[in-house]
């Protein structure tokens, strides 16, 4: 029976050892939980829904018949989001670069959206409307300077706010080369920023 | 020294404060307590980056529960297809191991033997290690060499230099 989402949450752990044992049908609770994270963090990466929900179904399929490769001092959701980046690693490297740094999907007219949050004024006037957006161009230009790595751990640590620890575990690279990364990537930033100055 | 209004937070120092270098708070300038303008550029810097966070996957943020629902189906039936999980038999799994033990001890003598002092890359860390895993560790020490300072598009692949 799979778990309904407003019991206490199950024991991913009793679960994987159920579904080694042949109960293929818990898997779904993982599927349920985990599919529109992942299929977002594709997304970062691959920048095209399509290849993002291949993505998210092929790193299920990979974990599902991997499972005994599981290693249970480790989270499921860590361990998928791992199988996803390997994936999206190998796809980017299939594919023409230029394609990652792909400003994303630009909605043809932005004055007529407003941001669902409105940190500084619930209500800004058009000119704090107009510097928002400024800021947001500035801040995507600068985000252009990154490599694929840095962005990648850009995007994990500010966007999806995932721990340094976290982001460790899912790329496979020590704490200190991530802090590296951001470090490195806080300077290009600042760099392209300058630049835009003079 | 109070800042002059000539020295008002610039747009690199307010994107540290938004998106700090070592992925932790960052402690604010004094001088955010006294200037109005700084503070509330901070606040749109910030949510310059949780706006394009959003906007960054706005196609999929606008997705119905049911589209969401209608992936995870076709998820689990591709699952479903697939079959019974692949299970390893214990006997291949000490196969293995015993095929593992013995690569490494028979590398043992030339990693000794190594010239330069550092751990080398010998025969049978190679044979344990992926193409990808070797591309990676490549990007690693790329990623070493700009993190120590060093020059930005030398030497490095032409993914690295774009």
């Amino acid at each position: 029976m799979i778990p309904h989402e407003t019991e206490a949450p199950p024991d991913e752990g009793r679960l994987i050892r159920e579904i080694r044992a042949g109960r293929t049908e818990l898997f779904e609770y993982f599927v349920r939980q985990y599919q529109k994270k992942i299929t977002r963090l594709a997304y970062r990466f691959l920048r095209d829904v399509g290849e993002a929900d291949c993505a998210a179904q092929e790193s299920f399929l990979r974990a599902y018949q991997s499972l005994d490769s599981f290693r249970e001092g480790s989270t499921f959701e860590t361990w998928l989001t791992r199988i996803c980046i390997n994936w999206c690693k190998d796809r980017l490297k299939r594919r023409r670069l230029v394609l990652y740094f792909h400003q994303g999907p630009r909605r043809e007219n932005e004055e007529s959206e407003e941001p669902q949050e409105l940190a500084v004024n619930p209500d800004p006037s058009p000119e704090r409307r107009a510097a928002g957006r400024e800021i947001r161009d500035r801040l995507r230009q600068a985000m252009g300077a990154l490599s694929p790595r840095q962005r990648s751990i850009f995007v994990m640590k500010h966007f999806e706010e995932m721990s340094i620890p976290e982001i460790a575990e899912v790329t496979g690279l020590d704490a200190g080369t991530i802090k590296s990364h951001l470090f490195r990537a806080a300077q290009k930033m600042r760099e392209r920023l300058s630049d835009f100055r003079a | 020294m109070d800042r002059t209004v000539s020295d008002h937070l610039s747009d690199a120092e307010l994107l540290a404060l938004a998106a700090p270098a070592s992925g932790e708070p960052e402690p604010l300038p004094r001088h955010l307590l006294g200037c109005e303008a700084c503070s509330r550029a901070l606040q749109e810097w910030r949510s310059a980056m949780r706006e394009v966070a959003r906007e960054d996957v706005a196609e999929l943020e606008n997705r119905s529960s049911e589209e969401w629902r209608s992936a995870e189906d076709a998820t689990m039936a591709a699952i479903r297809r697939a079959g019974p999980r692949r299970t390893v038999p214990a006997f291949r799994w000490a196969m293995g191991i015993a095929a593992a033990l013995l690569l490494v001890a028979l590398a043992m003598p030339f990693r000794r033997e190594s010239r330069s002092g550092k751990p080398a890359a010998t025969e049978s860390d190679m044979a344990f290690t992926s193409a990808a895993d070797r591309d990676d560790d490549a990007l690693l020490r790329d990623a070493e060499y700009l993190a120590q300072g060093g020059d930005d598009h030398a030497d490095l692949p032409l993914e690295e230099s774009l």
